[in-house]
């Protein structure tokens, strides 16, 4: 090998090769490709939208603007990467695993929704500079509903069938800047893309209609974010966080076609329309303390003003959503510890957010409380980090579903020393 | 740290291999998306018919023959006469010291328990000797059922009875009585002796061919009873006589059976529609193929019969107007309903149940252009399943669905149409007939029931 000589960094490559490597064989571009959720509303907007907070965040209730963190690699606040390990190249791969249990008048229905939830990579490019790049879900569409109806005018009955499935990814590009020791920003540049996908087959004797319609997106929007950190009082410190994020319009198109089997043919083709959907005007606040780098204690205000975007010229009935947060995390190990228990992080936290869809004059909110563990890896080459939410979101009145579920959150969090010499192994 | 990649690894394939909800169907939640489409019914289409007539029915090699005349109410005389040839089979001779003496010479002939028309009326078949030629050569491939064979006068053997078409030898027995017709004794006379004189007419094909090359069996000219349908394998002719034994000096019974041929047997029926008081007036004129009488000339009636060659035509003038009730329309279903005018089925006289009849389509010269298919492309044919408890409201139906389908994608031609007829072979060359009512102020009507859907 013609690198063999610079040893430094052939070591980092072949772990880079790994991570090429993992993702191809895990078939993560699959997964990516059909966001998994079953949620009847994820129909409505841009589809269910994709959990707040990744990685340990989801162990403190997403609360995470103001958060920030040695290895932790942010997305929802990009100033939060001007605080990551100069020394470190830090790789993040997570995934979830949903069981939700679907209320609706009387009835339920239990259903499972496993999801890749990020892949991020991450490392400081200049004393100053750090950037990051993530591949991860927007939304996900998915249900699969069934019902038999009458024909109109008639005794038959035929079954429709009602599935979605798809959703939009975002491939983010994050830098963080230090500007003075006690101010960072940040910016997050997105390529927003996917496939939201509805279905529809109605059944009759053997003869069935098949109805695809597709919104297809491939268009870029950017946030920016604050963090700016001070000491507080008494060994105390405060971040305070914030997001900002113009209303910015996505390339998308729609297209249908319909398909029946009687007569084999494609009756109906069409690119219905052509344009752009709003990505909303988006601002956020974060507020925290923290004491030693072991303690911390955050809270958060998000703000999504959907109401007045418009979804290829048409507008929307989507509201505007606020989304409370509340978090803490604790660092038990002292740098002495010994016993497991006392290596490990603990987090906790608990959201309110109001949905950023109505339906029948009812808005789809969510409320849930989380838990979270970080559990180091040996030899400092990572954190394990689980994080579970017991939520609730909808509800039962005017025969809406409410859905209960837990989500377990796990993230790998690796780090790779770069820009140290290693023996030779 | 290879070690952990390993894990990722095997956590990621865990993690996408475990979406089982996409095999599932759920319900609920199905109030809360809107559907795209709408489905609906529609049974309004104008569908024309009218009667034709095609002259090329098969009736040769069938397996039965069906000899008999009934006068109908709506299609006026019908007569059936059977042709059959009569095969020597092998040699036959007899020793002169036999001293045989001739016994009896019958038809024998066996029910295929078919039967159409008034078994209760005497009816007369009367037997004759066929004098054309009887052959299937690369010229005739087969006789149909206007066909007919010049015969001699002479009458072989008669007999006038009352017919017991469904009669079996015993109560469960899937074996029928045998129906006879004794036969004049000169003819079995002429034939035990050229048995004893052994003359060559008996040893020889050819030369028993011009001894007999067939017979006829001919109904009654004015009879109104009934059709019958007899199996051709296992008609023939019998003689019977008797030897004196060498030894005992006691007379021996014995018989000689030529058989009927299955291939060179055939009927031939005539049809005589020019009875004004038929209830299906003016199908007089059904003489040549192209000719279509429309249901409006008789009493908004239509017909089909198999053994006539009268087919319904049917017309669907607005039916591509379908592609125009909505956005992008998507036809489930396609059901065309033939319901028979009331009174027409009858149980013990005419009976319709389990007539299995077909579609053709068709254009402007009657012609049967193809098969209708199914998504299958399988010919679609229907049974006719009466349900007793509601007669009049049992329609023949057809699944159109691949049909019509067709037609919304492609479009049709103005002369375009299908053809309802008895299905091939066995119905199609019986007497078997259908009216179909289409009177349009009758909710009884034939129908093109489409349901469809179309995007909101």
């Amino acid at each position: 090998m013609q690198c063999k000589n610079n040893k430094l960094f052939s070591v980092s490559m072949k772990n880079l090769y790994f991570t090429i490597l993992l993702v191809l064989v895990s078939g993560v571009h699959v997964s990516f490709a059909q966001n998994n959720t079953s949620s009847p509303y994820s129909r409505y907007g841009l589809g269910e939208l994709e959990q707040v907070g990744v990685g340990r965040a989801s162990g403190f209730g997403g609360a995470s603007l103001s958060y920030r963190n040695k290895s932790y690699l942010s997305i929802d606040n990009p100033a939060a990467l001007a605080a990551i390990d100069s020394l470190k190249f830090i790789f993040n791969v997570g995934a979830s695993s949903k069981i939700s249990k679907l209320n609706q008048s009387g009835d339920s229905d239990v259903l499972y929704d496993n999801n890749i939830r990020r892949i991020s990579l991450g490392f400081r490019i200049s004393p100053e500079v750090s950037t990051a790049v993530s591949l991860m879900p927007y939304s996900s569409v998915g249900y699969n509903i069934s019902t038999l109806e009458r024909v109109n005018g008639s005794v038959d009955f035929y079954e429709r069938i009602l599935s979605g499935s798809g959703g939009l990814n975002q491939f983010v590009i994050s830098n963080g800047v230090a500007i003075t020791d006690k101010l960072s920003l940040g910016v997050n540049a997105v390529y927003l893309f996917g496939n939201n996908t509805s279905n529809e087959t109605i059944t009759l004797s053997s003869t069935y209609n098949y109805t695809v319609e597709e919104l297809i997106s491939k268009g870029i929007y950017g946030n920016v974010g604050l963090q700016y950190k001070d000491n507080f009082f008494k060994g105390w410190d405060v971040t305070v966080g914030a997001k900002f994020q113009p209303k910015i319009q996505v390339a998308a198109e729609k297209k249908e076609s319909v398909t029946n089997s009687s007569s084999g043919t494609i009756i109906d083709d069409n690119t219905l329309s052509k344009g752009s959907f709003d990505v909303p005007m988006t601002y956020g606040f974060g507020l925290g303390f923290s004491k030693n780098e072991r303690l911390w204690i955050g809270a958060d205000y998000l703000h999504e003003q959907w109401s007045g975007t418009k979804i290829l010229k048409e507008a929307t009935d989507l509201v505007d959503r606020d989304r409370f947060s509340l978090g803490m995390e604790y660092d038990a190990n002292d740098g002495y510890a010994r016993k497991f228990l006392k290596k490990m992080t603990y987090r906790m936290g608990a959201f309110y957010d109001s949905g950023y869809i109505k339906v029948d004059g009812i808005a789809i909110d969510s409320y849930g409380v989380s838990l979270g563990l970080g559990i180091p890896m040996a030899q400092q080459k990572g954190m394990l980090n689980i994080g579970v939410e017991f939520g609730s979101s909808g509800s039962l009145s005017s025969n809406l579903i409410r859905e209960d579920y837990t989500r377990i959150t796990i993230d790998f969090n690796l780090f790779e020393t770069w820009f140290v010499k290693r023996k030779y192994q | 740290m290879n070690r952990l990649f390993l894990l990722i690894i095997i956590f990621s394939v865990l993690i996408i291999g475990c979406n089982s909800e996409e095999f599932e169907i759920h319900e609920l939640g199905g109030n809360l998306i809107e559907s795209s489409t709408v489905v609906t019914m529609l049974d309004t289409f104008t569908v024309t018919s009218s009667t034709v007539i095609r002259d090329s029915v098969q009736t040769s090699s069938l397996g039965s023959v069906s000899v008999g005349r009934y006068v109908d109410d709506y299609l006026g005389s019908i007569k059936a006469t059977s042709y059959s040839k009569v095969d020597l089979g092998a040699t036959f001779s007899l020793e002169t010291t036999d001293k045989a003496r001739l016994d009896s010479i019958v038809l024998v002939a066996y029910s295929t328990g078919i039967f159409w028309g008034d078994t209760t009326q005497m009816q007369t078949i009367n037997v004759h000797r066929v004098t054309d030629h009887i052959e299937i050569n690369s010229d005739t491939l087969a006789y149909f059922n206007t066909y007919s064979l010049n015969i001699d006068p002479e009458v072989l053997g008669t007999k006038t009875f009352v017919a017991r078409p469904k009669r079996k030898t015993e109560v469960n027995s899937g074996v029928y009585h045998d129906f006879r017709i004794r036969l004049n004794d000169e003819l079995g006379q002429q034939i035990l002796d050229s048995a004893l004189v052994n003359d060559g007419i008996l040893s020889d094909a050819t030369r028993w061919e011009e001894y007999l090359e067939g017979i006829a069996l001919v109904p009654g000219e004015n009879d109104n009873a009934s059709v019958l349908n007899f199996q051709t394998d296992s008609m023939n002719i019998r003689l019977y006589y008797r030897t004196v034994g060498n030894s005992s000096g006691g007379s021996i019974e014995s018989h000689r059976d030529f058989k009927i041929s299955k291939t060179l047997s055939f009927t031939n029926y005539q049809a005589d529609r020019s009875n004004s008081n038929q209830l299906g007036t003016n199908l007089s004129g059904l003489v040549e193929s192209e000719i279509d009488i429309p249901s409006e000339q008789t009493n908004n009636l239509a017909f089909i019969q198999g053994g006539t060659g009268i087919y319904t035509k049917l017309k669907f003038p607005y039916l591509e107007l379908l592609n125009q009730q909505g956005d992008a329309v998507s036809l489930l279903k396609a059901e065309l309903l033939l319901y028979p005018e009331e009174g027409t089925d009858q149980k013990e006289l005419f009976p319709l149940n389990k007539l299995n009849f077909e579609l053709y389509q068709t254009d402007r010269l009657n012609r049967l252009v193809s098969q209708v298919v199914n998504s299958r492309n399988s010919q679609i044919t229907s049974i006719y399943y009466i349900d007793y408890e509601n007669p009049e409201d049992t329609p023949l139906t057809f699944d159109l669905t691949t049909y019509v389908s067709n037609v919304l994608v492609n479009g049709m031609d103005e002369d375009d149409g299908l053809l309802v007829k008895l299905t091939d072979q066995y119905n199609n060359a019986f007497v078997n007939r259908m009216v179909v009512n289409n009177d349009p102020n009758s909710s009884l009507k034939i129908k093109l029931r489409t349901t469809y859907a179309v995007q909101k």
